[in-house]
C-alpha cells in the first residue's frame, strides 16, 4: 500500500480554546500586577527579593503571553493592590485548571516566584 | 519528540508539593471519592522513598526497611483506611484523583533515582545527608497537606450528604445508602485527623527549616560576567533602536535590581574582606544606594506610565534581562529567604565575583547617557491615565510646571476617557528629564566609587632622604590593594 502523498493529507488546526486563552491571560495579567507592585514595595525597602521578584513576574508574564496568539486584551494601569494580594491572585490565577498544562519549566518558574513572592510579602 | 522526564530529585519533590498546596485553591472543586482512592497509592509511594533515602549513618540499600517511624506509622495508618474502606459502598470503584496519581508518579521516580545514584555509596557525605533532611520534610509536607485537601473534600461531601437527606422524602433503600455512605465518610474524616495530625507535628518540628539544607548547584563562574555582558550589549542596542516605553521601563526594573542585588554581593564581600570594609562603607555602599534609589524612582514613573498592554519589551532585551536576574539571584537567594554573607561566601568566589560586579558598575552611567535621547524620542507614547495620574501628583511639586486649575487641561479628556496612548505632556517630559539627570549623576558617583576600589594602589615612595633598607623592602612587596590610599582618588 503506497502512502498517500502529503500534500492529500487533511490539514490538523489548533483550535483555539477560549476558557484557557481567558486563564492565561488572568494568569498573564495577575503576574504584571505582582511585578508592579513588587517594584513598588522595593522603592521603600531594601529587601532585594522584591526587585527580583519585580523582574521575574514580568518576564514569565511575557513568557505566559507568549502562549497565546495575541498580547493581553485590557490595558490596564498599576493598581497597587498590595504585593500579598497580588501574590494571592496571582497564585489563585496559576492554579486555575484552565490554565493547564502549562510547559514544565515555565510551571516550576512560576511555582517558585510565587513562593518568593508570598515570603516576602510575609 | 523524546518523553523522557528530565527532572531532578528535587524538581520532583518540589512539584509534588506544590501541586498538593493546589488543591487547596478550590476546595470545592475536589471529588472526595476519588481523592481517597488515589490516596493509599501516594502514602505507598512516599514510603519507599522515604525509606530510600541516606541517613547520617548509612545509605539504605534495596529491600532494607528505613529507620523512619513516622512515615512508617503514616503508611500504616493509609494502608488501615484502604482495608476498612474495601468493606463499604463508599467509595466504591471508580476513577483516582489524576493529581494525587501525577504525584505519586513523581514519588516513584524520585524514588528510583535515588537508588540509582546511591547505590555505590556507603557512607553518604554530609550535604548528602542534609539534602536528604530536606527531601523528607518535603515529603512530609506533601503527605500533610494533601491529607488536609483529601479532609476538606470529604468533610465537603458529608455537608452535602446531610442536607440531599434533609431534602429528600422518606425513601428506604436511598436513607439507607445515604447512612452508610455518611458512616464511610465519617470514618475517613476521623483516620485523616489523626494521620494530619501525625504528620503535621513532624512537619513542623522541621518544615521550613529544614529545606535550607537542599542541595543547589554551585554558580557556573562565567555565568555572571557572560550575563552582565549580555545585558550591557542588549540595552545599548535596544535603545538605539527600538526606545519604547517598554523597553525603558525593563531597563530600569532590571538595572535597579541589578544595582539592589551587587549591593548585597558587595556588602558580604567587605564582610569577608573580599573588598576593603572601610573603603566599601565609606564610599561604595552610599553611592549604590543613592544609585538605587534614582533607578527606582525613575523606574516607577516609567512603569506608571505604561499599561500592561503596552509591556511588550524586545525579546533579546527580555532575555538578556531574564538571565541576568537569574544570574543575580542565584548568588543572593537561599530558597525563598536572603542568604547571609556566609552563605555567599560558600556559594562563590566572592573576590572574583566583586571584581566582576564592581567592574560593571561603569554600565550604569553608560546606559544613562542614552536613556535621555530615548525617553524624548518623538515616537515616544504614554498611557493617558498614567500621564494624568502623574500630573496631578505633580500639581503638589512647587516648579513642576504643572497648574492646579481644571480648566489647564494637559491630557485630552477623550483620551483619557478611551484610555489611549499619548505623547508625553511637557511636564511629564520635564519630570523625565529630572529623573534621569538624578540617574546620570548618581551612576557617575558610583562609577568613580568603584573605579576608586578596583584602582590598584599605588605604594607611597618614601623620601629619599629618609628612605631605609628595611622601609625600600617593605614597599617592593606591598601586594593588597591600599584602598585608605585609593580612597583619596574618589572623584567628587
Amino acid at each position: 500500500m503506497s502512502t498517500p502523498p502529503r500534500t492529500n493529507r487533511p490539514t490538523v488546526v489548533a483550535v483555539p480554546n477560549p476558557e484557557r486563552t481567558a486563564a492565561l491571560n488572568d494568569l498573564a495579567a495577575a503576574l504584571l500586577a505582582l511585578g508592579d507592585d513588587a517594584s513598588k514595595a522595593a522603592q521603600s525597602s531594601r529587601d532585594v527579593r522584591l526587585h527580583v521578584v519585580a523582574c521575574q513576574a514580568e518576564h514569565l508574564a511575557a513568557d505566559v503571553l507568549d502562549l497565546l496568539p495575541h498580547g493581553p486584551t485590557d490595558d490596564v494601569l498599576p493598581e497597587g493592590r498590595g504585593l500579598a494580594s497580588s501574590a494571592n491572585a496571582a497564585r489563585e490565577a496559576f492554579h486555575e485548571p484552565a490554565a493547564r498544562p502549562l510547559p514544565q519549566s515555565l510551571a516550576a518558574s512560576l511555582g517558585w516566584l510565587l513562593d518568593l513572592a508570598e515570603a516576602a510579602a510575609a | 519528540m523524546s518523553g523522557r522526564d528530565r527532572r531532578s530529585v528535587g524538581e520532583l519533590l518540589a512539584e509534588c508539593d506544590l501541586s498538593t498546596r493546589g488543591l487547596l485553591i478550590n476546595p470545592d472543586a475536589l471529588d472526595a471519592a476519588a481523592m481517597v482512592r488515589a490516596w493509599p497509592e501516594v502514602v505507598q509511594a512516599a514510603h519507599e522513598l522515604l525509606g530510600a533515602l541516606p541517613t547520617a549513618q548509612r545509605v539504605i540499600r534495596p529491600g532494607e526497611g528505613g529507620a523512619d517511624l513516622t512515615v512508617e506509622r503514616l503508611h500504616l495508618m493509609a494502608t488501615a483506611i484502604d482495608t476498612n474502606l474495601r468493606h463499604r459502598d463508599w467509595p466504591g470503584e471508580g476513577p483516582a484523583d489524576d493529581m494525587l496519581l501525577t504525584v505519586a508518579g513523581n514519588l516513584m521516580r524520585a524514588h528510583d533515582l535515588v537508588h540509582r545514584h546511591l547505590r555505590g555509596t556507603s557512607t553518604p557525605a554530609p550535604a548528602v545527608v542534609a539534602d536528604a533532611t530536606a527531601a523528607r520534610t518535603r515529603v512530609l509536607h506533601t503527605l500533610y497537606v494533601g491529607s488536609h485537601a483529601i479532609a476538606l473534600a470529604v468533610r465537603a461531601q458529608v455537608r452535602d450528604v446531610q442536607v440531599r437527606d434533609a431534602r429528600a422524602r422518606p425513601d428506604g433503600v436511598s436513607a439507607r445508602q445515604r447512612r452508610t455512605q455518611l458512616t464511610a465518610l465519617r470514618f475517613v474524616l476521623t483516620r485523616l485527623a489523626a494521620f494530619e495530625q501525625v504528620a503535621g507535628a513532624e512537619v513542623y518540628r522541621y518544615f521550613p527549616v529544614a529545606t535550607k539544607g537542599e542541595h543547589r548547584e554551585a554558580p557556573a563562574p562565567d555565568r555572571l560576567r557572560t550575563a552582565l555582558a549580555g545585558w550591557d550589549v542588549e540595552a545599548h542596542r535596544t535603545l538605539a533602536a527600538a526606545p519604547s516605553m517598554a523597553n525603558l521601563t525593563e531597563l530600569t526594573r532590571v538595572q535597579t535590581t541589578a544595582l539592589a542585588v551587587t549591593r548585597v554581593v558587595l556588602h558580604a564581600a567587605a564582610v569577608h574582606h573580599a573588598i576593603d570594609p572601610h573603603m566599601h562603607q565609606a564610599h561604595l555602599e552610599p553611592s549604590l544606594t543613592a544609585a538605587e534609589s534614582a533607578w527606582g524612582t525613575l523606574h516607577g514613573t516609567l512603569r506608571d506610565l505604561t499599561g500592561h498592554a503596552h509591556r511588550a519589551v524586545h525579546p533579546h532585551l527580555r532575555t538578556a534581562g531574564a538571565e541576568l536576574v537569574h544570574a543575580l539571584s542565584e548568588l543572593v537567594l537561599d530558597g525563598t529567604a536572603v542568604a547571609d554573607p556566609d552563605t555567599i561566601a560558600a556559594r562563590t568566589d566572592l573576590t572574583a565575583a566583586a571584581r566582576t560586579l564592581t567592574g560593571a558598575l561603569e554600565s550604569p552611567h553608560q546606559s544613562s547617557l542614552l536613556l535621555l535621547d530615548a525617553a524624548l524620542d518623538p515616537r515616544t507614547r504614554v498611557n493617558a491615565r498614567g500621564a494624568h495620574h502623574l500630573l496631578t501628583r505633580l500639581v503638589a511639586v512647587p516648579g513642576a510646571g504643572v497648574l492646579a486649575s481644571p480648566l489647564d487641561a494637559w491630557v485630552d479628556p477623550a483620551d483619557l476617557t478611551a484610555c489611549r496612548d499619548v505623547a508625553p505632556p511637557a511636564p511629564i517630559r520635564e519630570a523625565i528629564t529630572r529623573q534621569i539627570h538624578t540617574v546620570g549623576g548618581t551612576s557617575q558617583a558610583l562609577a568613580a566609587a568603584s573605579t576608586a576600589v578596583t584602582t590598584p594602589p599605588i605604594a607611597a615612595v618614601p623620601d629619599a632622604s629618609t628612605r631605609t633598607p628595611p622601609q625600600v623592602a617593605r614597599s617592593l612587596h606591598l601586594t593588597g590593594p591600599a584602598p585608605q590610599r585609593a580612597a583619596g582618588h574618589v572623584p567628587r
